[in-house]
């Protein structure tokens, strides 16, 4: 246990101050900041250049000309130049359209209106001209804004009173909630927990069987296993991989929630974040999920480490782990992009390989039962038993072989 | 105390790499391991240190199995292995923790090696700043930083220079004058003649000599005769029948086959007149004997 935690703080410490983690760390926190800056930049250019608020107090940003020749909707100019704030109404009539045409096409912030009358049904007709079909700022608006005065003007030719009509143009506030576990925030949610579990995970068991094959090829590990049992390296390396990476992963997820708050104030007061599974005990099970799924893949990766005698080779030996773990992490991820709770997905919950990837996922949703999690983790639990016990005999077989790499026929006789 | 290995066997596949080895050491001084590339020294010294399980045989330290829990022992690879990108100081002390001393006497352990080995200023400079003599120091530090009471130093001259020769030549004394086992391997005869009392000779996993290298060489008696170099020598020598093996600037060396032989010469020449000024009978020498052994085992 002494030697476990020796190997565990040197192997902690060493790594905190190497090079490629402060690089990871300082570029992960930045591509997070830079991505929540940019979302921001975005949001705010997207707020302003889509629908114009219709009750806002701002300055006229947009030019609209409005052409009413026969007067189809009356006292449609004025309601549009009340209740369109940042838009500049110009009357003009349907014969300057053509020479307006040409102002349009120069700037995207004009555009025109053009009302006409149903000759068979007597009903108007809204006509919009704008520079590009991509960029249609403004006909939402202007449409509700016109349809509201056309059924005022009816309402009123009917003799209804200015009350009843304010009250008829009433938007009814709406909003949406799910009947069942799952929302959109606990779905993108689960999707971004899924891929950041695959990253952490393949990324520090990849550390893991690097940090063995460079001092196998260092040839410190001839000196490593005289003073210390070759199964005590293997899990204190293990263990202090898995603390940086959590500790790395925590720093990350906290960051982005402190950027989220920095950079969208206005979107965390207003986004529904009503994550049903975000809990105590979730949290826990999440970390839980994280650290048997790096145990796991770390012991397999630590293998591939330990075959090696040319740091050249490590690549080519973990091909096999890179491919179960992107096959394990494709099915984790598809099946709950289909569905949570489809039937692939909950296969997949107790499939040791694919369900540190799932499960977390699916307990930000609380899509899952209580016997759902227990008999997943004890099926993770007990893998990682079965893979840490057939990794270390092999680890403590192939850490002294020099020459070519062993070979998975080479490893079936290092285990008999 | 005493060290013993018995009967100690290792094959991999059809390949014996040691077959039914056996010595002892029952005082503190230095072994000699020798042997050819491929001669199972390394597997031997693995079996020892139970890093690699053996088929056969024992190797005991007062009569208990040898282990990383029961025996404080070093051991200094062929191929070095440190750290490169680590401080000196601070993995030396890793290597001492790990071998169960606390850091505080790891670190006091550690720089008194680096001032006995004239390079304390090295504690805080990674390993892959120092010369290859230097990084040696530090691998063998590595091996003594926990006082082991058995040491196992594999090819330890190798890469030191004269100086750094002389330093190591000094410590390896004083580990003996304290009561340390050392077992040695060597390619270096002329290193092995000067510190070995006993040795081993392996080829193959065989052993070919076992024993004291005082009686083994003893054993083939005297097999050379050393004279000044004079040319009238040659043909008086030739006469008798006794060949010239090799000739250098000091001298002429003849192999005899016996005592008799350099008699009768020595006896020739004075009656010629050739009064030489050097005159030695000598001992193979253990390269020599290392040459011919392995030669009649293949």
């Amino acid at each position: 246990m002494k030697q476990i935690k020796t190997v565990f703080i040197f192997t902690l410490r060493d790594a905190v101050k190497k090079k490629p983690f402060i690089i990871s760390s300082v570029v992960l926190l930045l591509i997070v900041t830079a991505l929540f800056a940019v979302g921001a930049v975005i949001s705010r250019a997207s707020d302003s250049g889509t629908e114009p608020d219709p009750g806002a107090s701002q300055e006229r940003t947009y030019k609209a000309y409005y052409a009413d020749d026969e007067g189809v909707i009356p006292d449609g100019f004025e309601m549009l130049t009340e209740a369109i704030k940042d838009t500049a109404f110009e009357k003009i009539s349907a014969g300057e359209i053509e020479e307006k045409k040409s102002v349009i096409a120069e700037n995207d912030k004009v555009y025109a209106v053009i009302v006409t009358q149903d000759e068979a049904t007597g009903l108007p007709n809204l006509e919009f001209i704008y520079k590009s079909f991509m960029n249609t700022s403004g006909q939402a608006s202007v449409t509700e804004v016109l349809s509201s005065a056309w059924s005022a003007g009816i309402l009123r030719e009917q003799g209804v009173s200015e009350e009843t009509i304010a009250l008829s143009r009433l938007t009814i506030p709406s909003s949406v909630s799910s009947a069942g576990t799952m929302n959109i925030s606990g779905y993108v949610a689960g999707i971004a927990v899924l891929v950041l579990m695959f990253f952490a995970i393949i990324f520090y068991g990849q550390t893991v069987s690097s940090s063995i094959a460079t001092e196998k090829t260092s040839r410190v590990m001839e000196t490593l296993v005289v003073s210390a049992r070759p199964r005590y390296i293997l899990l204190g390396k293990c263990l202090a991989m898995g603390t940086l990476g959590l500790a790395q992963l925590m720093t990350i997820v906290v960051w982005a929630l402190i950027c989220f708050n920095v950079f969208m104030p206005d979107m965390s007061d207003s986004v529904d974040f009503s994550l049903n599974g975000i809990s105590p005990v979730n949290i826990i099970l999440v970390v839980l999920y994280f650290i048997l799924g790096f145990a796991l893949y770390a012991m397999i990766s630590s293998v591939c480490g330990a075959t090696v005698s040319k740091i050249e080779d490590m690549n080519t030996a973990m091909l096999p782990v890179s491919m179960i773990s992107i096959i394990s992490f494709y099915v984790g991820y598809f099946s709950y992009l289909a569905s949570p709770d489809g039937i692939v997905a909950r296969v997949a919950c107790y499939i040791p390989l694919t369900s540190p990837f799932i499960m977390p996922s699916i307990l930000l949703n609380s899509a899952v039962s209580a016997p759902t999690v227990v008999v997943s983790l004890l099926l993770l639990a007990a893998s990682i038993v079965i893979v840490t016990f057939i990794s270390i005999r092999l680890y403590e077989a192939s850490v002294l072989h020099y020459g070519s790499r062993l070979r998975l026929k080479d490893m079936k006789k290092l285990l008999k | 105390m005493a060290f013993v290995v018995s009967g100690l066997t290792k094959r991999f596949g059809n390949n014996i790499a040691v077959d039914n080895l056996s010595f002892s050491m029952d005082h503190p001084g230095i072994f000699g391991l020798i042997g050819t590339n491929g001669a199972g020294k390394t597997t031997t010294i693995r079996m020892i240190l139970g890093i690699l399980p053996s088929d056969s045989g024992t190797a005991l330290w007062n009569g208990s199995k040898i282990s990383r829990e029961s025996l404080r022992f070093g051991y200094m690879p062929e191929e070095r292995g440190i750290y490169m990108k680590n401080k000196v100081g601070e993995q030396l002390v890793y290597f001492g923790m790990l071998r169960g001393m606390t850091k505080k006497d790891a670190e006091a352990s550690v720089r008194r090696y680096l001032d006995r080995m004239e390079i304390p200023q090295y504690y805080d400079m990674t390993a892959e700043k120092l010369s290859k003599g230097n990084q040696q120091k530090i691998q063998l530090i590595a091996t003594l930083v926990h006082d082991p009471e058995l040491i196992f130093l594999d090819e330890p001259f190798s890469g030191l220079d004269p100086v750094n020769a002389d330093m190591l030549d000094s410590i390896l004394r004083e580990l003996v004058e304290q009561g340390k086992f050392i077992v040695m391997s060597s390619h270096q005869m002329e290193t092995v003649e000067r510190y070995c009392e006993n040795l081993v000779i392996l080829d193959k996993g065989k052993t070919l000599i076992s024993g004291n290298l005082r009686d083994i060489k003893s054993s083939y008696g005297h097999t050379k005769l050393i004279l000044s170099p004079d040319e009238r020598i040659l043909p008086i020598a030739s006469s008798l029948g006794i060949r010239l093996a090799e000739r250098n600037a000091n001298g002429f060396l003849f192999s005899i086959s016996c005592d008799d032989d350099a008699k009768k010469l020595i006896t020739l020449l004075l009656e010629n007149g050739v009064i030489p000024e050097k005159y030695e009978i000598a001992e193979p020498s253990l390269s020599e004997i290392f040459i011919e052994k392995v030669g009649e085992a293949r």
